[in-house]
């Protein structure tokens, strides 16, 4: 690792300048070092002493703290006297349920050192140990953690009505996305926070509370286009279903139903009753309010949501599981952000690679990698170096 | 046609906690000593009597129709005098429940620009358009945290521009949170003129009675589990339970022998305690004949408070009783 610590540190004291954390003398700062040792409860009176602290210190993972305190060196939570917490969001490529964030898995044996591709089997074939998955960064994943991000985006200024929006990437495998609501009171508790990522997700929706059928007539009452939330969401996704344009996910027999509800769209713009309708319609009405969360709700992390106390990662900082760059990105800039080509921050200085596992093909800083197997010993700049060795694929030689 | 003035008035008989209460207090320089024995203010001194009786009996007191506003808002200052001199928060929560009821049934067809100004004055802030009120999400999350019912949770609601919009009905049980919030608490004034002190003494007696009444319908043979235990503690101290927490205290209990008349009864200590909706809920439970979540369930629900190595809450009872049989 000595060769990837170094790198690391050559990153620190050329680019330190690059390091700006907001509002920096009340955030809680916590450094992870290379050897396994966690400094918490730190805190700088300037964004100069915490880049002096990064260079001195070389982290491997580098956080700050989503809130701001009035003593935020203390180390009792209680001294440390909360101010404000931004709302944080956690988008992370291992919890989607994409078929692109399973390309790359590789699984390494620590018992005897026996690998392969694909997802660790259950027992390992040389010595009956438990192997072990390991991930790969891939293109297609972070992209399809990009469209999450957006989804978060997107509810943040409008349902939100944020005042403020960052997008970070974390370095690894996903995106993080601070929102500040303004306002003067702070939105600290923790159900309350809670319900606002229920919000962003759709975990949670009612359906017979946006699809109702007054009992005796068997009128309709659904949301109208113009609402705000999964409310006008719904009723914007009926209206696409009535003008013949919905998304790709709704089937034949949605569109057969909908398009046959007397007063549909009448009551979309206007909130007038529709209908009446029978059971089996507002049945299917009530499964598309299920479908279209599946198919547009963000997949976050809502306990990091919940909790004010959540650390985010330092702008700039590099993450010690990639050697990759957290990069703070602007909520347009997201879109044509590439990761594995604009998050690479190591220099290319080359480095000697054992390799362990196998390593699929890949591109980095827009050159290409691998494919590599086991046994190969190969020299390479010292970014793919350290992904390849911080991915627990391959040693210094 | 009413005068502005008498307009203002009627609003403070409304609203005595509002600002338009403060203006009654200040014009007419109300101090304690007249709260307590101004022969005008006779009525209020009543007044506050049944109200804070109202309050504790789980009932709401609106008011008389003649009393002027100085008399009305008199009535609220004497409530409230008495419940920050007995400094029980039980009679604090009580308190609340009480006046946000009162409002909620006073202000329901209230005029907009009222209910607007009622807003501001409560430090609730929204915004207007049309039929709608926008509440701002820092105000509305943690008033509508209290209320039940998934049309209050965000996820479900018309959420637009940092603002959650509803029709009038609901803003004003939004605000309903907000007057409970402003009157369950009141400060200890210290020791009140006799006169007022006598009616503290008979609210602190009432106030024992509800809680002595709650109390006598405990006690089964072989004891409760620790989950239950602590539900009914909760329930006596007068916390609101969440529905399942509710759930799982009352199907218990009918399983284990209460009548539906005693499980009722014991909700009674609940601020939000409403006689036909727990009477008809608690008769569900019983004709269902629906047991208790089982321990898997409820530690989930958090409601779990011990390991006691049982599936169901029922097994603690029986095995206990088994034990006292021997």
């Amino acid at each position: 690792m000595r060769a990837v610590e170094e790198a690391f540190s050559r990153y620190y004291r050329r680019h330190s300048a690059s390091i700006y954390v907001p509002e920096v003398e009340r955030r809680e700062i916590m450094l992870m070092s290379f050897g396994g040792g966690v400094l918490r409860h730190l805190s700088f009176r300037s964004q100069q002493a915490l880049r002096d602290a990064l260079v001195r210190e070389n982290p491997m993972h580098a956080y700050h703290s989503v809130a701001s305190y009035r003593n935020p060196g203390s180390p009792e939570m209680r001294e440390k006297g909360i101010l404000d917490a931004d709302l944080l969001f956690d988008v992370d490529a291992d919890e989607l349920p994409d078929p692109r964030c399973s390309e790359g898995l590789a699984w390494f044996c620590g018992d005897c050192g026996e690998s392969g591709e694909g997802p660790a089997p259950p027992s390992c074939p040389g010595c009956g140990g438990a192997p072990k998955t390991l991930s790969w960064p891939t293109e297609g994943c972070l992209e399809a953690a990009k469209e999450h991000a957006l989804r978060v985006i997107d509810a943040a200024l409008g349902d939100l009505g944020a005042e403020r929006v960052s997008v970070s990437f974390t370095g690894h495998r996903g995106y993080h996305v601070a929102v500040g609501l303004g306002g003067e009171k702070p939105l600290l508790g923790g159900f309350e926070r809670m319900e606002v990522a229920r919000l962003v997700s759709g975990r949670g929706i009612d359906p017979s509370e946006l699809v109702r059928v007054e009992g005796s007539t068997g009128a309709l009452r659904v949301p109208t286009v113009g609402e705000g939330g999964w409310r006008g969401r719904y009723a914007r996704l009926l209206r696409s279903v009535l003008e013949g344009d919905p998304p790709e996910w709704v089937s034949e027999s949605e569109v057969s139903r909908v398009s046959a509800i007397p007063g549909l769209r009448a009551a979309l713009s206007s909130g007038y009753a529709a209908g009446p309708v029978g059971k089996k319609t507002v049945e299917l009405l009530r499964r598309m309010v299920v479908e279209l969360v599946e198919f547009s709700g963000a997949v976050i992390d809502e306990q990091v949501t919940g909790d004010p106390q959540r650390m985010t990662r330092i702008p700039n900082s590099l993450h010690g599981k990639t050697g990759l760059r957290a990069v703070p990105l602007s909520p347009d800039g997201i879109r044509s952000f590439r990761p594995l080509r604009d998050a690479v921050a190591l220099d290319g200085e080359e480095v000697t690679v054992e390799v362990r596992v196998p390593v699929p093909r890949f591109r980095l800083g827009g050159e290409g990698f691998g494919p590599l197997s086991p046994g190969d010993s190969v020299r390479l700049p010292a970014y793919a170096a350290a992904m390849i060795i911080l991915r627990g694929r391959g040693v210094e030689a | 046609m009413a005068s502005p003035w008498a307009r203002r008035g009627g609003l403070a008989w409304k609203y005595p906690f509002s600002r338009w209460g403060r203006e009654v207090v200040e014009a007419a320089g109300l101090e304690i000593s007249d709260l307590a024995y101004d022969p005008l203010l006779e009525p209020a001194r009543r007044g506050a009597r049944r109200r804070l009786a109202a309050a504790v009996g789980g009932r709401v007191y609106l008011g008389e129709g003649s009393w002027t506003p100085e008399v009305a808002v008199a009535s609220y200052l004497t409530a409230r005098l008495i419940v920050g001199r007995i400094s029980d928060p039980y009679l604090g929560r009580l308190f609340g429940e009480h006046e946000g009821k009162r409002f909620y049934a006073l202000a329901s067809d209230e005029d907009p620009d009222v209910l607007s100004s009622l807003a501001d004055d409560l430090e609730v802030d929204s915004e207007r358009d049309g039929l709608l009120w926008g509440v701002a999400l820092a105000d509305y999350l943690p008033l509508a945290r209290r209320i039940s019912g998934s049309r209050w949770r965000l996820v479900n609601a018309d959420v637009r521009r940092g603002r959650v919009w509803v029709r009038r009905r609901g803003f004003v049980r939004i605000l309903q949170e907000a007057v409970r919030d402003r009157t369950s608490e009141a400060p200890d004034p210290g020791p009140l003129p006799p006169p007022l002190d006598e009616a503290a003494a008979d609210v602190a007696a009432m106030l024992r009675e509800r809680s002595a009444r709650a109390r006598r319908k405990s006690g089964a043979p072989g004891g409760f589990p620790p989950c239950v235990v602590d539900l009914l503690d909760r329930v006596r101290r007068g916390e609101n339970l969440s529905h399942l927490e509710r759930f799982t205290l009352a199907a218990y209990l009918l399983r284990v022998g209460w009548s539906e008349g005693e499980v009722i009864d014991l909700f009674r200590a609940s601020p939000d305690f409403n006689e036909r909706v727990a009477s008809y809920q608690v008769r569900h439970i019983a004709s269902k004949g629906y047991s208790p979540p089982g321990c898997e369930r409820l530690r989930e629900w958090g409601i779990c408070r011990a390991d006691c190595g049982l599936r169901s809450p029922l097994q603690f009872g029986r095995r206990a009783r088994k034990v006292e049989g021997r």
